[in-house]
């Protein structure tokens, strides 16, 4: 019998309007870190151990092949490229040895879309009481928040029009279904 | 009224295209910029509604927000609306309008007469009147006389959003005020301006200024604020609502102005604006003066004349007069004149008026009837003549009758009311402004600044002189209330049976109820309340304002939550393949599971049946993702979840499970599920199916509130794994096939073990344990594999009779085995002694969440409702879930039962229940009762099925 098959959540159903998109991102693999951060200093040697700050709330920080995105207190999200977890993970293991952190795959438990176009900013407001103007919610910036009725992670890595929105794999279906019902005025 | 044959120049109308439109069934003629008030006026038509309560005919009254006569029920079928105010419909092409509560129509409405019976309708005569029998035998009756328009009998087509926005000043009102607010903020280009404004377009009353000077002047201000980047503008935008921390609510209408057939996709757009600071510049509103009859159509606020004819440029009528206790009538009516319309006169009840607006009078012909008061008009359907009466004093009586006028058009201005409702949501406090007789803001309790009219600043003097109802006349025909036909008797009928507050009389009279609330009414209700009381106004107080401000739309309260969206869903891994395999789909929580897969010809009940037996002789597959699966490390893991579990947790061995219970702190079963021991500080903990969340949660709160030196991580995994539970006597021969490094053969894997390895090439996790009471195995996948592994399992178990089964064949096959789900078998009282557990209890030496409750008096009560199961006793007897166990005597309730089903594997029901001391009862007859049937059931221990419990090993 055939190995099991991976497939996406949405298999390839996208969004596409004139003002405004929505594409599943299958190409980022997601780890999640967490500490005991209720120990003093327990932050701080995390970092040592990994040789550069770690983002703080409401920020997302690049490194060299990863995104690290702040998720909660002690917590991170890190953007890997799909298929290259296990690796990222050992190699952070080794970094951590000794250190109480728990390393654990998550890309399978999330969706992470891609949401464009002129009119996107305009279009997660209807889902989310974030200021996402520009000026507030530009590049570096992560937030943890309710979207359109769901815990939903949004990141404006690099700044633009795009927003990785990040939620439970579960409800992708859902997502795609009110985006294309909240952003009917963007053709 | 007159009909305008030609629109007074200057007028903000285009006269180069005319707009088609029905009232009441008649073809009309307007022209774009009009609203459907003016429209309707231009073609000369007077009578537009019908009061409420007295079928009084009713014209315009105003020209805005305050208008309370002009409503009209826009449109029909599926768009029809009710109550739109006429002045704020904009006019477009083949709009349909007809009058409200009227029959035939408003123009000869047969319930008219109910104006003869006045003196028997008084305030609130409905609490009264209709006592006997009961009002229910009057209600229809009542409700078919009475009423406002007709609510849509189909779903309403449209489409609204939702849109939240942040903005560093918000300001309400486009108006000189409101423009000059938003300049000023937008000077700073970081501060972002909201600058909303309710009508078509931007202006406020600038719009119906005939100065060249106001023009230039809005012109060059809307120029530069599309200039500002830093301002954002939001026309046809209304604010209805504002809440704490500067949170205000809008209705922005993006397709109304074009009707349903011109609009775009969105028909409104619902905002909820943060705001830094607020700018209040929502104007004022003229109130009415209060004197017999002055409800006849043709009587009109002065400043809606002044609107009709210089913005939308009306003649009205052939003889205008005027009636004031103020100066700003005065010079709307000096403004008329320059324009060349027909006003004859000017009548104020103030004996003594400003020399140089008396002299402008004279000067420009109007005969001037100062120290005047109106005691009653005349005419059936429209305005023909006043009557006149001297004013002795400051007002406060009548002296000599002074004869009466000709008119067709009243044009009355009792002073400006400060539009402070949005203010006054705010929590901001107001005082009474004794020289204009008008409640102004005084402290705010938020960010907020009100300026212009809103805040009591009037361009010039009013040097008003209070009048709140007409002296030495009956208050009988003295309306206050135009909407909702409240006079000024109504509200002494109020005082004189004793209702002192404000709020009280409000809602006794109905007195600013209406769907204006009050915006005309209110203040010259306090005014007739405070004189029928013999106190100040301040005294009296004023009601407080509430949101919405104005109606809203219920479709934008609901946006795109409608349907499908209605609250957000959940899918399984491999819902593609349950699709395609004919699954029935009940919403189980937020997830969308099969319940069963009916094949053709099957019902709910045969296609659960079948699959039942096919669990219990050969295999069933069921996806089981749902199944919580929370990940608990660290090296006070073990020390953790020994004080969440009420099962001894220090003894669980790596790789072994235990089922365990989980309690509340006032020892109630919250969950269950078993507990898997992956490392000494590494633990899987199962939680019932969606419960996953709501045990996080309890987990961190005790984590992070009560037990911080605990060294425990805590992540919910759920969702990564896809789960299916294999289950059958032929489970093991069919995972077999499947390639994998784990030994799932019999004595390798045995019941309640769990095992870690590769399947087909991906990590996987398989737990051995039963809720069907069959060999099952509840494998786990990354969630990406869930449809992969679902597809090759059902192609390995195709020659063993494999079936796929949903959450009602789980549910049966459960309660044949009598094993227990919290939450349908459980209710908010259930302790582990009414499970059986107290054994359990005794034994654990530690202490665990929930134990020190266990030991109140109320635990060891016999009389608890202890888990059981139910035999019932007559043949192919039926019962449900909910059905009430009985008493002795078989008079109150002593349990319920929690699961029933048909079995096809024992031919029988079988039932599950709480009953009052059920365990000590074992053997016991009790009877059930459901839906007025009784019958007999012996109380058993639970699990009809395989109570030796072999299957599961097998």
């Amino acid at each position: 019998m055939d190995n099991l098959a991976r497939r996406t959540v949405l298999a390839s159903a996208t969004l596409e309007r004139e003002q405004f998109r929505v594409t599943e991102n299958s190409a980022l693999g997601l780890i999640r870190l967490q500490t005991f951060h209720r120990k003093p200093g327990a932050v701080d040697h995390l970092a040592a151990r990994l040789g550069a700050p770690l983002p703080g709330p409401g920020t997302t920080r690049a490194g060299q092949d990863r995104q690290w995105f702040w998720s909660a207190p002690g917590e991170w999200v890190i953007a890997v490229r799909a298929g290259t977890e296990d690796v990222v993970l050992a190699e952070l293991r080794a970094q951590l040895d000794g250190l109480f952190a728990v390393l654990s795959v998550m890309t399978d438990s999330r969706i992470v879309l891609d949401v464009g176009g002129a009119s996107a900013r305009e279009v997660l407001a209807r889902g989310s009481t974030v200021d996402f103007h520009p000026s507030r919610f530009g590049a570096g910036s992560c937030v943890l928040t309710r979207f359109a009725g769901v815990p939903a992670m949004l990141a404006c890595p690099y700044g633009g029009d795009v927003i990785l929105l990040f939620a439970d794999r579960s409800q992708a279906r859902y997502l795609l279904e009110w985006f294309e019902a909240a952003s009917v005025d963007c053709e | 009224m007159k009909q305008t044959l030609r629109r007074l120049p200057h007028a903000r109308v285009d006269a180069g295209k005319p707009i088609r439109f029905t009232f009441d069934g008649q073809h009309y003629e307007g022209l774009a910029g009009d609203t459907l008030a003016s429209a309707l006026l231009a073609n000369g038509v007077g009578v537009v509604g019908r009061s409420f309560k007295l079928h009084r005919p009713r014209g315009v009254l105003g020209s805005g927000k305050e208008e309370a006569n002009a409503l009209v029920q826009l449109e029909r079928g599926e768009y029809t609306e009710p109550n739109a105010r006429a002045t704020l419909v904009p006019l477009y092409e083949g709009l349909e309008a007809c009058g409200q509560n009227a029959w035939p129509n408003v123009h000869s409405d047969l319930f008219g007469a109910l104006g003869l019976f006045k003196r028997l309708l008084p305030a609130s005569f409905y609490y009264k009147t209709f006592m006997w029998p009961s009002w229910h035998r009057w209600e229809w009756l009542v409700r078919r006389i009475a009423g406002l328009g007709t609510a849509p009998q189909s779903a309403d087509p449209q489409t609204y959003l939702k849109q939240n926005v942040h903005a560093d000043v918000v300001v309400v009102g486009a108006g000189r005020s409101g423009l000059e607010a938003a300049l000023e903020a937008a000077r700073d280009s970081a501060c972002r301006v909201l600058l909303i404004d309710e009508q078509e377009e931007a202006g406020g009353s600038l719009l119906a200024s005939p100065s060249d000077a106001d023009r230039a002047w809005l012109a060059a201000a809307l120029r530069e604020v599309a200039a500002r980047e830093n301002i954002t503008r939001l026309q046809r935008t209304t604010v209805n609502g504002y809440y704490d921390n500067n949170v205000l609510a809008a209705l922005e209408r993006l397709g109304n102005h074009l009707g349903p057939a011109g609009a775009g996709p969105v028909r409104e757009r619902f905002w909820r604006i943060f705001a830094g600071r607020v700018v209040l510049a929502t104007g004022a509103i003229e109130r009415p003066l209060v004197f017999p009859n002055n409800d006849r159509p043709g009587i009109l606020l002065a400043s809606a004349v002044r609107e009709y004819s210089h913005r939308y440029g009306l003649t009205l009528g052939e003889r205008i007069v005027f009636y004031t206790n103020n100066d700003s009538a005065w010079r709307t009516a000096l403004e008329l004149v320059e324009v060349g319309l027909p006003v004859t006169a000017i009548i104020d009840i103030r004996p003594a008026v400003d020399t140089a607006l008396r002299q402008r009078a004279e000067d420009a012909g109007i005969t001037l009837y100062p120290g005047t008061a109106v005691t009653n008009t005349r005419g059936r359907r429209g305005l023909r003549r006043l009557v006149l009466h001297r004013l002795t004093g400051q007002g406060e009586a009548l002296g000599a009758p002074a004869g009466t006028l000709d008119c067709d058009v009243l044009a009355m201005s009792g002073g400006w009311t400060p539009t402070i409702h949005l203010y006054s949501q705010s929590g901001g406090q107001l005082r009474y402004r004794d020289g204009d007789a008008c409640f102004v803001p005084e402290r705010a309790h938020q960010a907020v600044t009100v300026v212009g009219r809103a805040n009591g600043e009037f361009p010039e003097p009013l040097h008003l002189q209070p009048q709140w109802l007409t002296p030495g006349v009956s208050p009988e025909h003295q309306w206050v209330d135009f909407q909702y036909d409240v006079t000024a008797s109504d509200i002494q009928l109020a005082a004189r049976e004793n209702f002192v507050s404000v709020e009280h009389v409000k809602r006794y009279t109905t007195n600013g109820m209406s769907v204006d609330q009050g915006k005309t009414s209110n203040v010259n209700g306090l005014g007739v309340l405070a004189l029928a009381t013999g106190r100040p106004i301040p005294e009296v107080g004023t009601t407080r304002f509430r949101p919405p401000y104005h109606p809203t739309t219920i479709g934008a309260y609901a946006g795109i939550e409608l349907g499908g969206l209605y609250t957000p869903f959940q899918q399984l891994p491999a819902h593609a393949a349950h699709v395609a395999a004919g699954a029935l789909f009940e919403d189980y929580g937020a997830w969308q599971r099969p319940a069963c897969y009916p094949q053709p010809g099957e019902d709910e009940d045969a296609a659960v049946a079948r699959e039942a037996r096919a669990v219990r002789s050969a295999v069933g597959l069921l996806d089981y993702s749902p199944l919580g699966k929370l990940e608990v490390h660290g090296p006070d893991a073990r020390e953790f979840l020994n004080r969440v579990y009420l099962n001894n947790i220090r003894t669980l061995e790596v790789g072994a499970a235990r089922y365990g219970l989980m309690l509340n702190e006032a020892g109630i079963v919250i969950d269950d599920g078993v507990l898997v021991c992956l490392a000494e500080d590494h633990f899987l903990l199962h939680t019932t199916s969606g419960g996953a969340s709501t045990i996080h949660q309890h987990l961190e709160e005790w984590l992070q509130c009560e037990w911080t030196d605990l060294a425990v991580i805590v992540n919910n995994a759920t969702t990564q794994w896809a789960t299916l539970m294999l289950s059958g006597p032929r489970a093991r021969s069919v995972l077999q096939q499947l390639d994998s490094d784990i030994d799932v053969g019999r004595e390798a894997f045995g019941h309640m073990q769990y095992r870690a390895g590769r399947l087909l090439g991906q990590p996987c996790r398989i737990l051995r344990a039963s809720f069907t009471g069959e060999v099952s195995f509840e494998i786990s996948v990354p969630a990406s594999c869930g449809q992969a592994l679902w597809e090759a399992l059902m192609q390995a178990g195709a020659a063993q009779g494999i079936v796929p089964f949903g959450i009602e064949t789980l549910m049966l096959l459960r309660t044949e085995k009598g094993y227990l789900h919290v939450g349908a078998d459980t209710d908010g009282n259930t302790m582990p002694q009414d499970l059986g557990w107290g054994g359990a209890v005794a034994k654990k030496p530690d202490d665990f969440i929930g134990r020190r409750s266990l030991s109140q008096p109320v635990g060891a009560d016999p009389d608890r409702f202890q888990f059981t199961g139910l035999e019932l006793l007559e043949p192919d007897a039926r019962t449900v879930s909910g059905a009430h166990v009985l008493t002795a005597a078989g008079e109150s309730t002593a349990g319920y039962v929690t699961s029933a089903y048909y079995s096809p594997n024992l031919n029988r029901s079988v039932v599950l229940g709480i009953v009052a001391g059920a365990r000590e009862r074992e053997g016991e007859v009790v009877t059930i009762f459901y839906a007025g049937r009784r019958q007999r059931a012996r109380l058993v221990k639970p699990g009809a099925y395989d109570p030796a419990g072999e299957a599961f090993n097998g």
